[in-house]
């Protein structure tokens, strides 16, 4: 388990990882399971667990205390009060995202295994839009840089986002902007830029958007 | 039978079902009315579902697949999609 050290200000929220066994090996994960999880297979209980053990985490970071957040209705997590955030898994690796609410009106994570050439180019024309920058090799780094654009806007515009919705404008080693394509919320306007960030992590992307909850000088 | 093969043939319950059970990859059956977010299938895998129906002719978005991930559900995605083209 790792994190940011001493994270959580208004400048940046709290990110950790927890790696965990993707064939849901290693027994009972060590976290309460949600009744909704009840049925579910191994592989998915484990990915949960990694979860809650990354959002935990950087809540402890960010608050000091350990809070897990539990499984809200729409099995998205419950974030304690004052606190918001975003988790994501995929093949062994579970990230989480936590800050302030005063700080943050969103907070986005998403983490993919990169895409083989084969599935990127079956995806890129849902996954891309015209104006998207990032070409047939950047389909993972789009897809996830959107799934983290939605995770943050959520609370902001509620659901009913594609992947349509927004383009890579613009796109450097470790950071991008993502432009929406449509008015999606009074001040979520088209044309607006959200910047993002990205790594690659061994065989995966990561990308996170943070959207600050008032606007920032400059 | 290849990957190819199989997402090139006509599409049917048992096509759908089949593609289902490669994309979750390490499940031999699955419940047809059971959340396939239980089975640990990656969003990614859903827009890899999406983008082999579109080859198919038949327009189901990812946003669709993803608000109720059910074999049953997507098939009656798919039959009221086919029906329109």
């Amino acid at each position: 388990m790792t994190a940011d050290p001493g994270a959580g200000d208004r400048l940046r929220p709290v990110f950790a990882l927890c790696r965990y066994d993707p064939a849901g090996g290693g027994g009972q994960p060590p976290v309460p399971l949600p009744p909704q999880l009840a049925r579910a297979r191994p592989k998915r209980r484990a990915e949960y667990a990694a979860g809650r053990l990354a959002a935990r985490e950087a809540l402890r970071r960010l608050t000091g205390a350990a809070l897990l957040p539990l499984m809200g209705e729409d099995r998205a997590p419950a974030w304690p009060p004052g606190t918001t955030g975003a988790i994501s898994h995929s093949d062994g690796v579970a990230v989480a995202l936590a800050g302030w609410r005063r700080d943050w009106a969103g907070l986005g994570v998403d983490i993919e295994t990169w895409p083989s050439p084969s599935l990127a180019e079956a995806i890129a024309p849902l996954v891309l839009t015209p104006a998207d920058i990032a070409g047939p090799e950047g389909v993972g780094l789009a897809f996830s840089a959107k799934e983290s654009l939605y995770k943050a806007l959520h609370p902001i515009v509620g659901g009913e986002l594609g992947f349509a919705d927004a383009s890579i404008a613009e796109l450097s080693r470790r950071e991008g902007l993502l432009r929406l394509e449509r008015d999606l919320a009074p001040g979520w306007s088209r044309g607006r830029l959200v910047p993002f960030r990205h790594a690659r992590l061994g065989a995966q992307v990561l990308t996170q958007v943070s959207l600050p909850a008032r606007p920032q000088p400059g | 039978m290849t990957e190819t093969d199989l997402a090139a043939q006509p599409l049917s319950r048992d096509w759908l079902e089949t593609r289902v059970l490669a994309l979750i990859e390490d499940e031999t059956e699955i419940d047809p009315s059971e959340n396939l977010i239980f089975y640990g299938l990656d969003s990614i895998r859903v827009m890899e579902l999406s983008s082999e129906l579109a080859q198919h002719g038949v327009t189901v978005s990812f946003e669709e697949l993803a608000l109720d991930p059910t074999v049953e559900r997507w098939w009656s995605l798919i039959e009221a999609r086919r029906g329109d083209g």
